[in-house]
């Protein structure tokens, strides 16, 4: 086991160090600098900004120089905000994506578990096919039709929840549903598909010959065991969720991290691009371990296997 | 158990995220995120809308009607044909933290801006000066070349004396707190969320600020700006979305308020070289192009514009651009044609990419399509892309707009001179030059308007740009919001806003 | 159900391809023509059958023409990513050790890198190039497709690569390689077959990721260029339209609902025979 985490965490350094790199080289070799506006710099002032954030440098330095920063924790400071550091807005972001991302699980978990044991337990009528449906029409709308219609419906016509904003759980409400029904449809696709696996199994088979029904059948045969693809699924998907939605930040102004991913890309912020990915490749593959462990658990099977 | 752990923790996140600041005596909405904080370096209209909450000028404009008042300065007085600038002070002038501004502040703040290590963009407006504080009230700032405008500058932002602490801070940082001058304080920023700004008592008017605090929000999308002023969650937005305008025009909205901006929206062509270093192509497109129905089109409120610099400029009266001069302009493209061998060349038209400029070029290109049998290839980029492309003149046409930075031509025609770093267009006039360069210095106001007309006029007949619409301020204003006033500049005198109870 | 909601499915594929490919010729107004009399028409106004928008452009003309967009970034685009997947994810599962944990190390990486700094890469790229692409016929469109393709070459790489790693355990392709069977030969023969089923319904399910990424580009502003229209694209632009103040419903309405059946048919298509997806 401990071997084994080691060289989870050696796979995953290996693998920040490459996104960092992809990311740098990638970000430097697409035309436009983070100085060039519509109303342009003049010359002078132009290379002092290019000086005192070290881009006049070759490439090759500048990489060492964020090679050195990211050894050190130290992203440096922000080139879109002026008198801010990477990390200050870091700080600033991740709590407010947490929220909104964790609210998002807690729907997708919510709605989807229920919604997938509907759609495996009904298959054959029309409640089953409609659970499908609906979870098949939320993976289909982008999530910025999805927002606009959550909005007029519940900020417009019935006037229960504010349209965007901070402020307290109220302004959460809204933008957690949209970033987590998408997730709730696909984890309803897949409790679905494993349960109705289960049900078919010889296992509950076996349990219906005995005269086992109702809850307990239902609990611990077909639910727990279904679970196992949800938790493999989650690890991503947790990692994804909780870095945040452009499309949810922007409609809902949210200050979270998911903005910087675009932003930071359109305004060529190079420091702040590399800060962000190399959080998301981290607690990507953070999730994704947790997720193992937790599988390991809940199914010792999964352990030999791999 | 785990399952259990995990729920705990999520309610925890949600709860540490659910305690918000109180609201504010009056919250506006203000467009997208600063870049900074600090006046020097404010560029974008929302920092430069957050400086003005916050730093005080020496003098400010009257937001009716854009006249010139004293701020911080009480009275100043112009010598040697305007070389040398004197200002007399307040007395008694405070920071907001207690500590007195004095005139020693004020030089120190513009030789700081004049260091070329604060990389301020508005550096040159005082690139060559000297400053001197003979008292503590007393400023003097020498120029080598007349600067009879030189008041109207210091009602901007960039020219606003900043505090020791600032001064003092290294490159790159913000003072925590940092002390201002202006009718409010920064209490609190929050990134890409709001600013917290309160009032400051140490302002010289202060008593005249109805408002105790105020939220700036920043919010990217101008339609969530919409919603949340629906909602009455923003006493004011900035800009309308462009589809909720018909509808409030329609129905006449008092909540939308459309002024005069001081900006162009116009084409610049690449004239340097092929295809449009050719007269005919560039004429055929200005007599060509129906502003009008442009303007009808995706205007949006926005009037099709009769010439570089705005019809909404204040004393400007600017030589009148052919439109839609169709049998001129299709003969004008015919002797390209013959000079071409038959064949039009083939046009790319550069564009940054936001939804409204999308609408603009694909109207373009349906008119010179209809009018002129024209083909045009759109070209979208982002925008880092797109002006470091325009400033190297890889285009041949590319659409642009241009703001005034104070309410003279001046602002405007400037661009053209041909080593300016916002030409991008390779348009190159020794004539124009010189009359650029005496508008700049003479002291006869009506000697400086002939001379701005002129350059427009040689602007006209090189068809040097292709002027489309005219801007508009199209904001929505809560009927709550007291103290309001519209301005071409769209400068928001904060002292005198109030959020009122509803009737 | 599925056996008649996937002929119907089916028929709505089969009759919207058709409609979108045949959109030229057919007698309706052309999408890009503005017309200042007729703005924010609503559905059922004459000579507009589902209204206009801001420019008074027809929205029938412009939704079949955005069909044949969003239908050819979804198809293309699609390809795309298995002409670069599938190889990858083969060669991964085929060799096996080394190998294929560098190759899926570099994926991991590459997936990490945040989408839209690999999009402004690769749209600057082939705007670098551009003009050598254009000689040999390679318009802004097509480089846009090839840029969105890139984009999902990554999952399909996975799953080419865990079904070669069945595929390549089972007896005659064991057989096969003791023979002394090369490895391009072993996966001419052998592997690239045998991945055909899995790959055509992964082929139908990445379609829909794919339009809908087309539509989250056009709500940066990055989608296909105009005047050319997407679903997504229309649907973006009539988000401003879900609000009190904007009675214009149909700019949203219409768009999404295009795109929701239409990404419904492919998943109903695209699900196995015991409705499994």
């Amino acid at each position: 086991m401990n071997a084994r985490f080691l060289r989870r965490v050696l796979m995953l350094l290996a693998t920040i160090l490459l996104v960092h790199a992809a990311a740098f080289f990638l970000m430097r070799t697409t035309r436009g600098g983070p100085f060039d506006e519509a109303r342009a710099l003049d010359p002078q002032v132009k290379l002092a900004l290019e000086q005192r954030y070290g881009l006049d440098d070759s490439l090759a330095v500048q990489y060492w120089h964020a090679l050195t920063g990211l050894w050190q924790g130290d992203f440096g400071p922000s080139l879109r905000y002026r008198e801010v550091s990477v990390a200050d807005l870091l700080a600033d972001a991740l709590p407010v994506s947490f929220a909104v991302g964790g609210g998002a699980l807690l729907w997708g978990l919510l709605f989807g578990i229920p919604l997938g044991m509907i759609a495996a337990g009904a298959r054959r009528r029309l409640l089953g096919q409609s659970a499908t449906t609906l979870a098949t029409v939320l993976l289909a709308l982008p999530n910025f039709v999805l927002a606009g219609a959550a909005i007029a419906l519940f900020s417009f016509t019935l006037g229960w929840l504010p349209p965007a904003g901070t402020g307290g759980l109220a302004h959460l409400f809204l933008p957690s549903l949209c970033l987590g029904l998408p997730l709730a449809a696909q984890i309803s696709l897949l409790v679905r598909d494993a349960a109705s696996e289960r049900w078919q199994s010889a296992g509950v088979r076996h349990a219906r010959a005995l005269g086992l029904s109702g809850q307990r059948l239902w609990w611990a045969h077909i639910l727990k065991p279904s679970l196992t693809p949800v938790l493999a699924f989650l690890g991503p998907a947790t990692a994804a969720v909780l870095t945040g939605s452009l499309v949810i930040e922007r409609i809902f102004a949210l200050p979270g991290l998911g903005t910087f991913f675009v932003e930071a890309a359109l305004n060529r912020d190079y420091t702040l691009a590399l800060g962000v990915t190399v959080v998301y490749t981290a607690l990507l593959g953070l999730a994704t371990f947790l997720a193992d462990v937790l599988l390991m658990k809940l199914d010792p099977r999964v352990e030999a296997l791999s | 158990m785990r399952p259990r752990c995990l729920l705990a923790l999520l309610l925890l996140f949600l709860a540490a995220a659910s305690c918000g600041p109180p609201r504010a005596a009056l919250t506006v909405a203000n467009g997208p995120d600063l870049d900074t904080l600090d006046p020097q370096l404010a560029r974008s209209s929302a920092a430069q809308r957050a400086s003005r909450a916050l730093f005080a000028g020496l003098t400010r404009l009257d937001p009716q009607d854009l006249g010139l008042l004293p701020d911080l300065a009480l009275s100043w007085t112009a010598e040697d044909m305007a070389r040398l600038w004197r200002f007399q002070l307040r007395p008694d002038l405070r920071w907001s933290d207690g500590q007195a501004l004095t005139a020693q502040d004020v030089v120190a703040s513009w030789q700081r801006l004049q260091d070329p290590a604060t990389a301020a963009p508005y550096a040159s407006w005082v690139a060559e000066a000297r400053f001197a504080a003979p008292s503590p009230t007393e400023v003097h700032i020498r120029f080598p070349e007349p600067q009879p405008l030189f008041p109207l500058l210091c009602s901007h932002p960039a020219l606003a004396p900043v505090p020791p602490a600032l001064r003092d801070s290294p490159q790159g940082t913000l003072p925590k707190p940092l002390p201002s001058s202006g009718p409010f304080y920064l209490l609190e920023r929050r990134l890409r969320d709001r600013l917290r700004l309160l009032r400051n008592p140490h302002y010289w008017r202060s008593e005249e600020v109805p408002s105790k605090s105020l939220d700036l929000l920043t919010i990217d999308s101008d339609i969530t700006a919409m919603n949340l002023f629906l909602t009455d969650g923003v006493a004011f937005t900035p800009k309308t979305p462009d589809l909720a305008l018909p509808r409030l025009v329609e129905q006449q909205d008092a909540r939308l308020h459309q002024s005069a901006e001081l900006g162009t929206v116009f084409l610049r062509f690449q004239q340097r070289d092929a295809p449009f270093d050719d007269f005919d192509l560039r004429r055929a497109l200005v007599w060509g192009t129906d502003r009008e129905a442009l303007a009808t089109l995706v205007g949006h409120g926005r009037p099709a514009a009769t010439g570089f610099v705005p019809t909404s400029m204040p004393a400007w009266t600017g030589p009148s651009w052919p439109s839609s001069e169709l049998e001129q302009a299709r003969a004008a493209l015919e002797r390209v044609r013959q000079r071409n061998q038959g064949a039009l060349p083939r046009i790319e038209l550069l564009y940054p990419s936001t939804a409204g400029n999308r609408l603009m070029v694909e109207a373009l290109a349906a008119l010179w399509k209809k009018d002129l049998g024209l083909e045009v290839r759109l070209m979208n980029v982002e925008a880092r892309t797109f002006y470091p492309a325009q400033s190297a003149l890889e285009y041949q046409v590319s659409l642009s707009s241009w703001v005034a930075d104070y309410p003279h031509a001046l602002s405007f025609l400037d661009i053209f001179r041909s080593h300016d770093a916002n030409n991008r267009s390779g348009f190159a006039d020794a004539r124009y030059d010189e009359l650029l360069a005496l508008a700049a210095s003479t002291l006869d106001e009506q000697e400086r308007q002939q001379a701005l007309q002129q350059a427009e006029e040689i602007l006209r007949d090189q068809a040097a740009l292709l002027p489309l619409l005219e801007q508009r301020r199209q904001e929505l204003v809560s009927p709550r919001l007291g103290g309001w006033q519209d301005n071409a500049l769209g400068i928001i005198d904060w002292a005198a806003l109030e959020w009122r109870e509803a009737p | 159900m599925s056996l008649w909601a996937k002929r119907l499915a089916w028929g709505f594929l089969a009759a919207l391809t058709i409609a979108a490919v045949v959109a030229p010729w057919l007698p309706i107004v052309d999408y890009r023509a503005m017309d200042a009399d007729a703005r924010l028409l609503p559905p059922g106004s004459e000579g507009h059958l589902l209204g206009t928008d801001a420019q008074g452009r027809d929205l029938l003309a412009r939704l079949l023409f955005g069909a044949r967009i969003s239908l050819l970034v979804g198809a293309v685009g699609t390809l795309v990513a298995m002409l670069i997947g599938l190889p990858y994810g083969a060669v991964a599962g085929l060799r096996g050790g080394r190998i294929d944990r560098f190759l899926m190390r570099l994926a991991d990486a590459l997936e990490s890198v945040p989408m839209v700094v690999m999009v402004l890469f690769l749209l600057s790229i082939l705007r670098e190039y551009r003009v050598e692409m254009e000689v040999i016929g390679f318009g802004r469109l097509q480089l846009f497709l090839v840029a969105i393709g890139f984009l999902f070459w990554l999952p399909t790489a996975r799953v080419a690569r865990a079904e070669s790693l069945r595929i390549s355990r089972l007896p005659f392709v064991t057989a096969a390689r003791l023979q002394g069977m090369s490895t391009r030969a072993q996966l001419r023969r052998h592997i690239l077959p045998n991945l055909w089923p899995t790959l055509r319904v992964m082929w139908l399910l990445t379609i829909p990721r794919v339009i809908l990424m087309e539509a989250f580009l056009s709500f940066l502003g990055l989608g296909v260029e105009a005047p050319a229209v997407s679903w997504g694209g229309l649907a973006s632009d009539g988000l401003a339209a879900m609000n009190p103040l904007v009675a214009s419903w149909w700019l949203l309405a219409l768009p999404s609902a295009a795109l929701v059946l239409t990404l419904l048919a492919l998943q109903q298509v695209g699900r196995g025979e015991d409705g499994s997806t």
